[in-house]
This record gives C-alpha cells, sequence and structure tokens, in this order.
C-alpha cells in the first residue's frame, strides 16, 4: 500500500499508544466514518451498526500498541472491524432487514445489497465495494475457501444484476 | 473458451485478476457472442453503478460520547500532550484530517482493486478445475447444448449475425445523394456515401449499436459493418452520435486519426477553417492516433486543430473566454504570460483541464499550473509536487480520480 498516514494521524497514534485519551478520541473521530459506513451496510441497522462501531473503537484502544505503520492506520482498521463484524453477525439470527427509517433505504442500489444474504453480503461488500481480494476475504471467514468465497461473489453478482440492471 | 466458462471468467475479466491470454480469449469471444456480450454489459452496468454508491455514511454523534464513557471507565491515568491546541484549531484541524480519510477510502478503494492480481492461483482453481458438481453439471449440459447449437447453425451463423449492413436512412428533411446522385432509398451500403444538402437532415440506425444524426452539408462514407467493428469516414459537416455500446463497436475515420466510441452521445463539427469540434454530452471518446490515445470524457470537449493537433480538452459549461485562452495556448509564443490568465480565469471545476495542460508545458511553465490546481485541489496523499514536475503517470492519474471524484 503507497499510501502513507498524515504526520498528524501518527502524532495521535503516537499519543494514544501513551494512553492519551483525549487523543485517542480525536483519532475516533477522524477516522470512525469508514468503519461506521461498513459496519451500517454489513449490520443493516443504525442501532447494530453504532454497537459494533462502540465495540471496534473500544477494543481498538485497549490493542493499538499492536499496530506498527507497515500499513495506514485506516487499512489496519478496518481489518480490525472487518474481523468483529463478522464475528457479530454470526451471533445474531441469520434474518436481517434494512432500517426502514434511513434514508438510504430508498437507494435502489443500496437496497439491493441489503437484499442479499448474509454471507453473500458479506462478500460482495468486502470485494465489490471495499476492494478486499478473495485471498484476504476468505482470510476473514476461517471456514471458506477462496473458491467458496469466489462462487459466493458470483452468486451474488447475479441477484445484484437481477435488481438493479435487468 | 465455450460460454459457461466466459460467464464465470467475466467476473474476474471484471476484477482484473485473468493473464493476458485469458483476458484476450474473452475480449474475443464477448466480441463474437451476443449473448456473453450481453453478460458483459450487465456486469460493466453493475459496477458503474457501483461508482455512484455513497462513499461513507455519517455515524450517530452520540457514539463518540459514548466511547469517551467507555474509555473513562477502563483508564484511570489520564495523559495527554504537551502542546496544547485551542479548540478551534482541534476541530479544523479534525475536519480536514476527515476530508483526508474521505480521499484515502477512494485511493485505497482503486488501489485495491489493481491488487486483485494476486488472485490468479485461486482464479485458475475455480475456472480449471471446478470441484463444484453443480457447476460442473451445469458446464457439461451447456456444452452438449452448444455442440448441437453449433452443428446445426454453424459458423456462417456467426458471419452473418456480425454483418450488419446495409444500414438504415431515415430522412428528417429534405433529399439526400447516395454516391452523388439524388436517392430515394433508405438504406445505405458498405464503400457507399451518404451527402445531405444545404436543408436536409436524416437519421442512419447502426444495428445494435445506435444512431448517427447527419445535419446539412454533410458527408460521410460506409466503410466497415458489422458488429463490433464499424467504421465511417466523415468528410464534412456535422454529426451526433448516440451509441449505446460499451465496447468500442464504432469508430469514425479522419486522415490522421480515429475517433473511437465507448458507448457515449457526442457531436463532431468541422467548422469554417477545417478544424474538427468534439463535444461529448455522455459516456467517453477516444481520439486514437498511431502511438497514443486522449480521452475525452462526458461534459468535455475539444478542437482538433488542422486536423491533426488535439486541443487540451475543456468543460462544456467553461466560460468562453477561458475555452478562448487554452485553445490559444498551442499557437502562443509568451506561454508564461498566458499561463498566469488561464490559472487567474480558471474556476476549481477546471482543474482538470489544468492538469491535462500541465502534461504539455514546460517545466518552469508546469509550477505555475501546479500551483494553480493545488490552490483548488490540494494534491492527495501520494502525490508529491517533486513526482507532478516529472510528469510521474501513477501520481497524475492518482491527483486525476482524486479531482474528478470532488468535481
Amino acid at each position: 500500500m503507497s499510501n502513507q498516514n498524515t504526520n498528524y494521524i501518527n502524532y495521535l497514534i503516537d499519543l494514544s499508544k501513551t494512553g492519551a485519551r483525549r487523543s485517542y478520541l480525536d483519532l475516533c473521530e477522524i477516522t470512525m466514518r469508514n468503519v461506521y459506513t461498513l459496519c451500517f451496510r454489513l449490520t443493516l441497522s443504525e442501532k447494530d451498526a453504532s454497537e459494533v462501531t462502540k465495540n471496534i473503537f473500544s477494543n481498538v484502544w485497549e490493542t493499538i500498541n499492536n499496530y506498527t505503520p507497515d500499513e495506514t492506520f485506516s487499512v489496519w482498521l478496518k481489518n480490525v472491524a472487518v474481523r468483529d463484524i463478522i464475528v457479530f453477525l454470526h451471533s445474531k439470527p441469520s434474518l436481517y432487514e434494512f432500517d426502514k427509517q434511513h434514508p438510504l433505504y430508498n437507494d435502489l442500489t443500496e437496497f439491493a445489497i441489503a437484499s442479499l444474504e448474509k454471507e453473500e453480503r458479506i462478500v460482495f461488500i468486502l470485494h465489490d465495494v471495499e476492494g478486499y481480494t478473495y485471498k484476504e476475504i476468505s482470510k476473514f471467514f476461517f471456514d471458506k475457501n477462496i473458491d467458496e468465497v469466489i462462487s459466493i461473489l458470483i452468486e451474488a453478482r447475479q441477484k445484484m444484476i437481477k435488481a438493479i440492471v435487468v | 473458451m465455450n460460454c459457461e466458462e466466459v460467464k464465470i471468467g467475466l467476473n474476474h475479466f471484471f476484477d482484473e485478476s485473468l493473464d493476458d491470454n485469458a483476458q484476450a480469449e474473452i475480449d474475443e469471444h464477448i466480441r463474437k457472442c451476443p449473448h456473453c456480450y450481453e453478460e458483459y454489459k450487465k456486469l460493466r452496468k453493475l459496477f458503474n453503478t457501483l461508482k455512484d454508491l455513497q462513499l461513507s455514511i455519517e455515524p450517530p454523534i452520540v457514539i463518540i460520547d459514548d466511547i469517551a464513557k467507555n474509555l473513562h471507565s477502563k483508564s484511570s491515568k489520564e495523559k495527554e500532550p504537551n502542546e496544547v491546541e485551542s479548540e478551534i484549531d482541534r476541530l479544523k484541524r479534525i475536519n480536514k484530517e476527515k476530508l483526508k480519510q474521505e480521499q484515502l477510502l477512494k485511493t485505497t478503494r482503486l488501489e485495491a482493486r489493481k491488487k486483485l492480481i494476486d488472485d490468479k492461483k485461486g482464479y485458475s482453481t475455480v475456472y480449471y478445475n471446478t470441484s463444484n458438481v453443480q457447476k460442473r453439471n451445469r458446464t457439461l449440459l451447456f456444452l452438449f447444448g452448444f455442440i448441437i447449437f453449433s452443428i446445426g447453425i454453424g459458423f456462417g451463423y456467426f458471419q452473418f449475425q456480425r454483418d450488419n449492413s446495409p444500414w438504415k436512412i431515415k430522412s428528417e428533411v429534405g433529399t439526400y445523394l447516395i454516391n452523388g446522385k439524388e436517392s430515394k432509398s433508405n438504406k445505405l451500403d458498405i464503400n457507399n456515401s451518404i451527402q445531405t444538402e444545404n436543408d436536409s437532415k436524416l437519421i442512419i440506425n447502426v444495428p445494435r449499436t445506435g444512431t448517427i444524426r447527419m445535419e446539412s452539408n454533410s458527408t460521410v462514407s460506409l466503410l466497415k459493418a458489422k458488429s463490433g467493428d464499424n467504421v465511417i469516414y466523415f468528410k464534412s459537416g456535422s454529426l451526433k452520435i448516440v451509441t449505446n455500446a460499451d465496447l468500442p463497436d464504432f469508430k469514425i475515420k479522419f486522415t490522421n486519426f480515429d475517433l473511437i466510441d465507448y458507448g457515449a452521445s457526442y457531436t463532431v463539427t468541422f467548422d469554417d477553417f477545417n478544424n474538427i469540434d468534439l463535444l461529448v454530452e455522455f459516456g467517453y471518446v477516444g481520439i486514437r492516433k498511431a502511438d497514443s490515445e486522449i480521452f475525452i470524457n462526458e461534459k468535455y470537449s475539444c478542437k482538433i486543430v488542422n486536423r491533426k493537433i488535439v486541443s487540451t480538452p475543456f468543460r462544456t459549461d467553461a466560460p468562453r473566454e477561458f475555452i478562448d485562452l487554452i485553445l490559444s495556448y498551442e499557437k502562443s509564443e509568451n506561454t508564461t504570460e498566458l499561463l498566469d490568465n488561464i490559472s487567474n480565469k480558471a474556476r476549481p471545476e477546471d482543474a482538470l483541464t489544468l492538469l491535462e495542460l500541465l502534461k504539455k508545458v514546460s517545466a518552469v511553465d508546469r509550477q505555475i499550473l501546479f500551483q494553480s490546481i493545488s490552490n483548488f485541489f490540494p494534491p492527495p496523499i501520494g502525490v508529491t509536487r517533486i513526482g507532478i514536475m516529472r510528469l510521474d503517470p501513477d501520481m497524475l492519474q492518482l491527483w486525476w480520480e482524486d479531482i474528478e471524484w470532488q468535481i
């Protein structure tokens, strides 16, 4: 990854590692949008997305010392978030419904993504929206190999085409 | 490669996770097979739709308060930086960093897509060694059907399918000439030329591709009429072309270059001095010369001077004064003064025009344009002044994408 953290992000990370809460909260505020977006698209509920986002940032506070600048903080954080969200989704019943009050409910593409099966939605969002590779996605899942991830993705794309293209 | 293989392979085609040979095989197949071409178009449309997906969603503000409470209960000792900023400075800085994170998110997504090449191994496993029984059965069934189909219809069918001449002509006003003679035929055959008169206009239907609207006093010759390979020679007048093809199916030939259609709606007009004006309303069009191709995006226009020199593309809604300055650059001697003028007249929406112009100017003038563009859109992470000064193609592309997204 050619992107580097900005100096300010590095500064906040260094302070957070020493236990500076306020600096860490600034870091949360800067990076939260991306994490929350991912949580919302995967959980389909504002309540669940908020809950998972809070848990992710609380966990990262305890593990931030594990972060090394080999990758950008946002990429590292997103990887942590994906792992936490998948654990959360596995712990919930398989039936998910899009929050009808949310403004995105009226967006055709968002609605089509939300209508995918849970695993299809995860794979589709991670691959086609977030840009993860098949290999990276299979690692997140533990119980899926690359071939299975590809099959799920192809199935999800076909459903998306039916919903928004045909 | 058969259709079922192509159907699966198309997914990897878009992920850019195929080797060159497989990519070429699929490319060749979808040009010949209308069914697979339809599949290709659907997938392409899906990915185009995803580009418009909202980049991020604003989280509820209470989350940060809840995290703060949570942290407070976990940590007993508060450590803070030695240099404490004012609250306003802190908020300003946080907002600026948030914007950078948004930009980073977009860049990361683009880069990650390029990284998919690592998946080649995974691709070949699923593609050539289908462990999934259901998929194998479907493939065998399809293969059987395909063989029967091939025997029945044969190779000639495809050739027949590809040949789409004659093209239908529909007169809107007045009469027209075919090969110099007044004609009432509503068909245009290969190697025939068609000419509208002072008071006539017509529409030519290009099968499975789109339409060509010929304004008065225009002349066109039909050189090739095959699906996937339609070529006309445009001699004079004005044409409006609307195509719905996503592959380069349609080409307008000129003496020194070709206009390649990538699924667009655009107008091509000869002016009084034999220069060509190209205005793209939707989609994009390529201007292909012997060794290079310039892409003109929707809502951009350019002039091809003396049918040879392609001007810097500019937005169709740019002020006339700005457009004149851009067009005068190619023949100007005092370029530094002209660039100062261009910079002063440019609006933030014209940043991509400035970026294109930057590629043409001297190293000294490049500094002026770099500063002007930076004033509108600071270079994103990964783009440096030195890199832009030496015209690093990756950095130019990164900056271009960053600006395009914001415009």
